[in-house]
């Protein structure tokens, strides 16, 4: 009996052991470098700082400055960042650690069950590594809704950027086109821009826009990489269009590259139905058809 | 007149990015203004243009960056934040007049 327990101990240790030489050897959280300053002592560094305006109370209202004000928005942006750094890289490499060192655990007891004698032990160290795994398991679908959170970083992350566009355009204004109150504002747009909470909102505003648009069938392009010749090819092709003077000709091209016509009824139609082709000619398989079709009827030579 | 929004990378240089709205502008249109969005979560620009009429070509925008100079026989026509080289940039858009 004792000599059945030494053994489980010692498999138990084994399956252990790797864990804690990953824990010692790294010293950093899984999938993060460690950083060359320390972000909690820098946060604690810049809110004791006393040498500019970081307080809501020594900034004078009542005669708005555009350095004082970029004091204090620069100051809490600052802070916003490293808080913001810290949380993220904190539960992001929760599950990664939780990952590994499950990983490490189960590789033990599974090393250890076949180190040891005896049907018993192996079948309790298999129990083991059994509900490791099933914790495991409970921790990814229960915490961190299985792969959630890096979609979840990214909006976030993307959320934050457009958040910080106006609080960068507002910084280079005048106090008084820029006062402080609508820097506040925004700095707090874009403190939420970085919660769970407003990643899950900006995904469904997102779906909105992208319903909306498709229903009012708003133009909306998505452009690739062009080259000087592309430019210099969409003036001639657009030069084409304001020379047409025979409907059925851009009927005909406008046929030949997909478009319905029977609502074009006139030759203005006519051409902007065509115009709208080259504008909407965004890859460069797009634009050599257009081209293509524009030389076969030959409005491009008229 | 009528709009429309054409998305550019963030990645792509300011070179790049003149390029793509000049072969715009060369189609009928004129620019209007940039909007750093997060399009399928990851920014972008969301460039807005006018229509022109069909065979009318625009006159050609530049961005340069703040501080570099302003192109010759130009007058600013909007000046905002854009994603150039996927940092977050100040930018001023001049064009003829």
């Amino acid at each position: 009996m004792h000599a059945t327990r030494a053994l489980v101990r010692s498999a138990v240790l084994l399956a252990l052991t790797p864990l804690a030489l990953v824990a010692c050897a790294t010293g950093s959280k899984p999938g993060f470098p460690m950083q060359s300053v320390d972000d909690l002592k820098q946060i604690e560094e810049l809110e004791k700082r006393t040498d500019f305006i970081t307080k809501l109370t020594e900034y004078n209202f009542a005669s708005e400055n555009k350095s004082a004000r970029n004091q204090i928005i620069n100051h809490r942006l600052v802070l916003m960042d490293l808080q913001y750094n810290r949380w993220v890289s904190n539960f992001a490499s929760d599950k990664q650690t939780i990952d590994t060192v499950t990983d490490i655990i189960v590789l033990g007891l599974n090393l250890g069950a076949t180190a040891v004698g005896g049907a018993g032990t192996k079948t309790l160290l298999s129990a083991i590594s059994g509900g490791v795994v099933g914790s495991k398991l409970a921790i990814d679908k229960n915490v961190y809704y299985e792969k959630t959170v890096s979609a979840l970083v990214a909006a976030m992350n993307a959320q934050r950027k457009a958040a910080l566009v106006p609080i960068l355009e507002g910084m280079r204004k005048d106090a008084e086109e820029y006062p402080l109150g609508r820097g506040l504002a925004d700095l707090d747009s874009y403190y939420r821009a970085g919660t769970f909470l407003g990643a899950l909102q900006a995904i469904q505003a997102d779906a909105g826009v992208k319903e909306q648009q498709k229903n009012n069938e708003i133009l909306r392009l998505r452009l690739t990489r062009v080259t000087k010749a592309d430019v210099d090819e969409a003036e001639q092709l657009t030069k084409s269009i304001g020379d047409l003077n025979d409907e059925a000709k851009g009927k005909k091209a406008l046929n030949a590259l997909g478009v319905d016509t029977t609502a074009m009824d006139t030759l203005d139609k006519v051409k902007d139905g065509l115009q709208e082709e080259v504008r909407k000619a965004t890859t460069s398989a797009r634009r050599a058809e257009v081209k293509k079709v524009f030389t076969d009827e030959q409005i491009l030579n008229e | 007149m009528s709009t429309y929004d054409a998305l550019i990378d963030g990645t792509d240089d300011l070179d790049q990015i003149n390029l793509q709205i000049h072969r715009q502008e060369k189609a009928a249109s004129q620019f209007l203004r940039s909007l750093v969005i997060p399009e399928n979560n990851v920014p972008t620009n969301q460039v807005t243009f006018d229509r022109l009429k069909a065979g009318t070509v625009g006159k050609l925008t530049t961005i340069v960056k703040d501080g570099d100079p302003q192109p010759p026989g130009t007058q600013k026509v909007w000046s905002g934040v854009m994603l150039v080289s996927n940092n977050q940039t100040a930018v001023t858009g001049y064009r003829a007049p």
